[in-house]
């Protein structure tokens, strides 16, 4: 498996690096998504997730649902215009299996109301680019060493 | 684009009041349900009244820690609260019984708003309210 100052990423998925998600194809335009390994090493122990309401309808950009660290908040937005379709109900009530598994316990399913833009999600060898500069931007050198900042002053959209 | 029926309400006021400073413990929470609504792509006005104001001064939140020795200030839950888009109205009797001039305000607040405008938004089957 492909890995980056520590954090894995399986090459089976795609990626949306500045949102740290992942995304897995389950059907015609519809995904499994989660949080990378990276990400959750961003926001510190992961406590809570909370989705918005099966079939909701949601302009990209805008969230599907709600992390929660320790004492921060995060939003998780779809990078397209989805329907949510299906929320992991293993999260429910602790979402901690996060923090050890990023890449079992996923999010929640989202079926893409339009085809996507070409490369808006990328297999690991396009987004390991992207993904490094983020890393940079974090003084992030190894999963082993590093700490969650307290909070984000941006790039805190998950 | 998103659902009206999957989701009925995307205004949410909340009425902060017992938030006193002199209960860091209490003053963290009003500013973390905000910012959780308003990361949830709800639209959220934080009205502030009685000694909660004093939340609003230059230099009083950045003092308080709601949990001893966490290093996070309430400072630090306003200004996340803010970054998500939280509106906050500060309560002008309230300003004025705890002789705390608008001028000391950060310059985030929004603007000042009372018992009316709260009472307002409680009658509008648009809103939702919570209090602190």
């Amino acid at each position: 498996m492909p890995q980056l100052r520590g954090c894995n990423f399986p090459d089976e998925l795609l990626y949306h690096a500045d949102s740290h998600l992942w995304f897995q194809p389950t059907g015609p335009e519809r995904f499994r998504v989660g949080v990378t390994q990276f990400g959750i090493a961003l926001s510190g122990e992961i406590l809570l997730f909370t989705p918005k309401p099966l079939g909701a309808e949601l302009d990209a950009g805008r969230g599907f649902g709600l992390l929660e660290a320790g004492k921060t908040v995060f939003p998780v937005k779809t990078p397209f215009d989805a329907r949510l379709v299906d929320a992991n109900p293993a999260l429910d009530p602790s979402a901690r299996t996060m923090n050890r598994q990023p890449f079992e316990a996923w999010l929640v399913e989202l079926q893409a109301l339009a085809p996507l833009p070409p490369g808006l999600l990328q297999p690991w060898d396009d987004a390991r680019l992207e993904i490094e500069k983020i890393m940079d931007r974090y003084a992030f050198r190894d999963l082993a060493d590093f700490s969650a900042p307290l909070f984000h002053e941006d790039d805190r959209d998950f | 684009m998103t659902s009206e029926a999957a989701r009925p309400s995307e205004k949410l006021a909340i009425l902060v009041w017992a938030a006193d400073p002199g209960r860091p413990e209490l003053c963290a929470t009003p500013f973390y349900f905000a910012a959780a609504a308003a990361a949830m792509d709800v639209d959220v006005e934080m009205y502030f009244t009685a000694r909660s104001v004093e939340l609003l001064q230059v230099g009083v939140a950045e003092k308080l820690e709601a949990a001893a020795g966490s290093g996070k200030s309430v400072a630090d839950f306003r200004r996340e609260a803010l970054t998500f888009g939280v509106k906050i109205y500060a309560c002008p009797t309230a300003l004025a019984s705890h002789g705390v001039d608008a001028s000391t305000l950060i310059p985030a607040v929004t603007g000042q708003a009372g018992a009316a405008a709260f009472i307002g938004r409680s009658l509008d089957p648009a809103w939702r309210t919570l209090s602190f």
